[in-house]
């Protein structure tokens, strides 16, 4: 099960199962672990209700604690074709 | 005349060494919060560089941590013995910096350019291919740039800045971090290169020879590349970039060069900021896009950490901050007697000595200072007399505390620039950089009669001289060990 975390503000506003755009961060070991990554998605607060996990925490970093789960859509790529 | 300064970090890491200012570290540490963890604890102890010799996942990568945390430190990049007092390493930056004449920097070849040994671009300018370590636990991503500068130039005059903006890492080839629109590179980017649309270029450089850490930090009234050569006594080498006509300084260790764009935004932060918390949220800032990653043979990153005092930013701020303030205030005539900012108020608070010539003085160097390009960073200002030594930490909470009339003595300067990073700023101050700014005048007001001013009671103040001397000349038979 691939692992995430993602920053949010008010954790009571996030909009679950519905399909929204966030940035996650991906928390698998080695050399590439916290590489960001916009994505559209699903989240719920039920830990098992997606295939994979999502820690979630506040906007100054705060650790929640209690997983999410996460189904990723598509990665977006963020930056414009003209600048790639 | 070249004053003696080092070349490269690496003759600095053989200096500090020298002077006990570093400690090797062998055993492998982790770039995952462990490396940034040592680094805190440094900085909070004000202790030796750590130089790691060896990082998890990074094999031939090396790092040094906290490189001019503390005063000693700065002496000694400065050619200075490491226990040169402050006052005298605030002479010698003034010295250099007012008397000296500016050099441009020297372009050397690229084969005596360190920095060139290696050179990656395509799919191996890859920023995972670099330890940038997680710093602190809850910040925002893997921040690379923490003791580093940014080079950029104005597109119209060719006029050079460096800087230090933080950057993290978001992807492969993407870094982000806030660039403030009254900073030197934010005039630039969103004055110039934005309303037409165009990408920045710019290389940001980690691992450099100290004093140019130190003018990129300084609040140059020049470019920082000839500010530099003032405090060598002569020009820096730089050696041009891969991928623009941009100059870095050759001897640095790892440079990565790209371009900033305009109208896109991406998240960054927390981090643990110079003001010692996490203030600035999770918010879409400015967009740096990697093209080319040049480096030494078995690079040190350099790594500050910051956090509670003392970091590198809080330390070098303070004291450039406060001399640049006291070259303003004297070229205004104004008699003061010194400037200095504690690193411990994260150059917040300056305390200005002066001789009280007329009413209004405090006021006047308060408007001044606030007025200055320097005002956006600091917003408490505290005026005391020449008798105080403004060095002297338990003098000045002394002369706070019983001079400055709680009514006439605080000024409160409302609508200014402020910074986002400040803690005490309410939310909708820092989404819109507003800051408020407070003046302590800690001066006896002139129109008192001499007969009205309350007498300081010391041992300096009170006792005739032939008594004093006596007592002193005495001391140790009195019984007392100092």
């Amino acid at each position: 099960m691939a692992e995430y975390d993602a920053f949010f503000e008010n954790l009571q506003e996030v909009p679950q199962d519905e399909e929204i755009r966030l940035v996650i961060r991906d928390l698998t070991p080695g050399r590439a672990k916290y590489r960001c990554q916009v994505v559209r998605a699903k989240v719920s607060s039920e830990p098992s209700k997606y295939p994979e996990r999502l820690w979630p925490r506040l906007g100054r970093g705060q650790w929640v604690g209690e997983p999410w789960s996460i189904r990723v859509v598509e990665e977006v790529d963020p930056i414009p074709e003209a600048w790639r | 005349m070249a004053y003696r300064y080092y070349k490269d970090n690496r003759e600095f890491i053989e200096a500090l060494r020298a002077t006990g200012d570093l400690v090797t570290v062998e055993p492998e540490v982790d770039w995952d919060l462990e490396l940034g963890a040592i680094v805190r604890r440094v900085c909070e102890l004000q202790g030796p560089s750590p130089h790691f010799k060896k990082i998890k996942d990074y094999p031939g990568f090396e790092a040094l941590g906290a490189p001019l945390a503390t005063y000693r430190k700065l002496a000694v990049s400065l050619g200075l013995p490491a226990a040169t007092p402050i006052p005298e390493i605030g002479r010698a930056y003034v010295e250099r910096t007012e008397r000296g004449e500016p050099l441009k920097p020297r372009v050397v070849d690229r084969s005596r350019a360190p920095c060139k040994q290696n050179v990656w671009t395509g799919d191996d300018a890859n920023l995972f291919n670099l330890p940038a370590p997680m710093v602190h636990d809850g910040d925002g991503g893997r921040y690379l740039a923490t003791w580093h500068m940014v080079v950029a130039k104005d597109p119209d005059t060719g006029e050079v800045n460096w800087g230090m903006y933080r950057q993290m890492v978001f992807d492969e080839k993407t870094m982000v971090g806030p660039v403030l629109p009254f900073s030197d590179m934010g005039k630039m980017f969103f004055n110039k290169y934005v309303p037409r649309n165009q990408p920045m270029p710019f290389a940001t450089v980690i691992g450099m020879d100290p004093l140019s850490g130190v003018a990129a930090c300084a609040p140059s009234p020049i470019p920082e590349d000839e500010f530099a050569s003032l405090l060598m006594g002569e020009a820096v080498e730089v050696v041009k970039c891969e991928t623009s006509d941009l100059l870095v300084p050759a001897h640095a260790e790892i440079i990565i060069e790209g371009e900033v764009l305009p109208g896109v935004w991406l998240e960054e932060a927390p981090f643990g900021e110079y003001t010692g918390y996490r203030t600035s949220p999770r918010e879409r800032r400015t967009v740096y896009r990697i093209r080319a990653i040049t480096f030494r043979d078995n690079p040190i990153l350099t790594v500050s950490n910051m956090g509670v005092p003392t970091d590198e930013g809080q330390l070098l701020r303070s004291f450039s901050l406060s001399l640049e303030m006291e070259k303003l205030l004297r070229s205004q005539g104004i008699p003061i007697t010194g400037v200095y900012m504690w690193p411990e108020s994260t150059h917040h608070l300056v305390v200005i000595g002066t001789r009280h010539a007329y009413t209004g003085i405090a006021r006047q160097i308060a408007n001044l200072v606030f007025g200055s390009k320097l005002g956006p960073w600091f917003h408490m200002v505290v005026v005391v007399d020449e008798n105080t030594d403004i060095y002297n930490k338990n003098q000045v909470i002394h002369a706070l505390s019983t001079r400055c009339h709680p009514v006439n003595g605080i000024h409160v300067y409302e609508g200014d620039v402020g910074t986002p990073l400040n803690p005490f700023a309410t939310p909708a101050e820092r989404r819109m950089g507003k800051g408020a700014k407070v003046l302590f005048d800690c001066l006896f007001p002139r129109d008192w009669q001499p007969s009205d001013i309350p007498i300081l009671v010391a041992f300096d103040t009170v006792y005739p001289q032939e008594i004093r001397d006596k007592v002193l000349a005495n001391w140790k038979a009195y019984g007392f060990s100092e």
